[in-house]
């Protein structure tokens, strides 16, 4: 799939792949086929998302932060797997926090300081 | 902040900053009361036991109207910054019974108070105990009365104190009572204050002997004066001063008696009373028959009677020989009980 992405083909997400085959034999090739009119569209991984939001839980301890779930076709065509979580921990320092998250919410808790800004 | 499907991983989001705070919990020890510098309605809370990790930025004080609706007050406003470091304010009495909040003498002050951080408000917190109520001027007082050392030199002027709880003090010590007068001057329709003080009774001296003054009264509490009493007209005058002895003489078969006006002490005589000895009653008598001294009698104008010895014999038992004994005393409109003529005596023939 990753080939129809970059040149030569350079194909969008949802595009239909289509073929022509031409047959060989000792006399040569024959006409080209017809060109498929259906079938696998192409796929690609999910669009950028929107910046996370602040959960409700967030207090003086504990951060949630909340995110939009991708839906098509901000998915790339293939259903959403997981989610990756990132935080710069108020210092501007960027970390993966949990990686393959299925749900919309993570809640961070440990090593948090009251009234410190938290990038996600 | 990225998602991944079977093909592989997303771009990475955009930023998203998040402070590690939440609003504040609720406000601690929150209380009324009245305060006694300016009468007005101090209210206090605590700070909240969790800032929520953002620092207080204001404090959100309502007052539950008269309607039951809540609504903000000036001089409570927690936003200024006063306010949030000392956490109290005081609101003037007259602010609770204005618009918006219109409460009635007597009504509960309701308090609410939450605090507000940058991330927003928090719970509220109500007074529920220690609380004040409404407090007002005093109820307008009844009309200042006569005092028993009015005379034709002095007049004394006496009312009665508010000391009931309730309308009557306005639920607030009385400070002073104001008594306002004419001076004297029937025409004067602007009182003037003579007396501020935390008394019931006032003495003019100098005042002219029959004139009349006027006075009225009201009472003070911290949040002022309340309604002027109706007004009392006071004249200085006394009971008339004692009477000289009767003159009594003998016309024939008849005893005349006869007096004169004494002074009236600043108030006009209104009547005569002539009385008798009684030996058959052993007491002194009104006689009404042979001397009434009612001024629109003609034995009261004319300040003259005539008794019949017949008459004295058969009415009140006398006998020839007998001293007959007259008493008479004058009235006027402030009495005359006190105005005893000394004993007179008279030979029967």
């Amino acid at each position: 799939m990753t080939a129809f992405w970059t040149s030569p083909f350079n194909l969008t997400q949802g595009t239909i792949t289509s073929a022509i085959v031409y047959a060989h034999n000792e006399r040569g090739w024959s006409t080209a086929s017809a060109a498929n009119t259906a079938g696998a569209p192409v796929e690609v991984v999910p669009h950028l998302m929107a910046a996370p939001t602040r959960g409700a839980a967030t207090s003086a301890t504990a951060i949630q932060t909340d995110w939009i779930a991708s839906v098509s076709p901000a998915t790339g065509g293939s259903p959403v797997l997981g989610y990756a979580v990132y935080t710069d921990d108020a210092l501007g320092i960027w970390r993966l926090v949990a990686t393959d998250v299925a749900t919309t919410t993570y809640i961070m808790t440990g090593n948090v300081t009251a009234g410190a800004y938290y990038q996600f | 902040m990225q998602a991944k499907n079977k093909w592989g991983w997303g771009p990475l989001s955009p930023n998203g900053t998040i402070l590690a705070a939440t609003t504040p919990s609720a406000v601690s020890s929150l209380t009324t009361a009245i305060d006694t510098a300016t009468g007005g309605v101090t209210v206090a809370w605590g700070a909240p036991s969790d800032l929520g990790g953002g620092a207080v930025a204001s404090y959100l004080v309502v007052l539950k109207g008269g309607g039951g609706a809540w609504a903000t007050e000036a001089t409570c406003d927690g936003s200024n910054s006063g306010i949030v470091t000392a956490r109290t304010c005081v609101i003037p009495m007259a602010n609770l019974a204005a618009s918006p909040h219109s409460l009635s003498f007597d009504t509960l002050v309701e308090v609410m108070v939450s605090a507000q951080n940058i991330l927003g408000t928090g719970p509220n917190t109500t007074a529920t105990s220690a609380t004040a109520r409404i407090r007002q001027v005093p109820a307008q007082l009844a009309a200042p009365t006569e005092g028993a050392g009015t005379s034709d030199s002095q007049v004394q002027v006496d009312w009665i104190a508010a000391t009931a709880a309730g309308l009557e003090t306005g639920n607030s010590a009385i400070l002073s009572y104001q008594l306002y007068w004419d001076n004297g001057n029937s025409a004067l329709t602007t009182f003037v204050l003579l007396e501020d003080a935390l008394a019931t009774t006032k003495t003019i001296v100098g005042v002219t002997e029959g004139s009349e003054y006027r006075f009225k009264v009201r009472a003070v509490n911290i949040y002022g004066a309340g309604a002027d009493s109706a007004v009392v007209t006071i004249r200085a005058s006394d009971v008339p001063s004692p009477m000289a002895a009767v003159v009594t003489t003998r016309s024939g078969l008849n005893l005349t008696a006869a007096w004169t006006e004494p002074a009236n002490n600043g108030a006009p005589v209104t009547a005569y009373q002539v009385q008798v000895w009684s030996p058959k009653d052993a007491a002194y008598q009104e006689d009404t028959v042979e001397c009434d001294g009612a001024l629109n009698a003609t034995m009261g104008a004319n300040k003259l009677c005539s008794f019949a010895f017949l008459y004295l014999k058969s009415t009140y038992l006398y006998n020839t020989g007998d001293l007959v004994r007259f008493r008479a005393k004058a009235e006027n409109a402030d009495g005359g009980a006190n105005t005893q003529l000394p004993t007179l005596l008279e030979l029967l023939s």
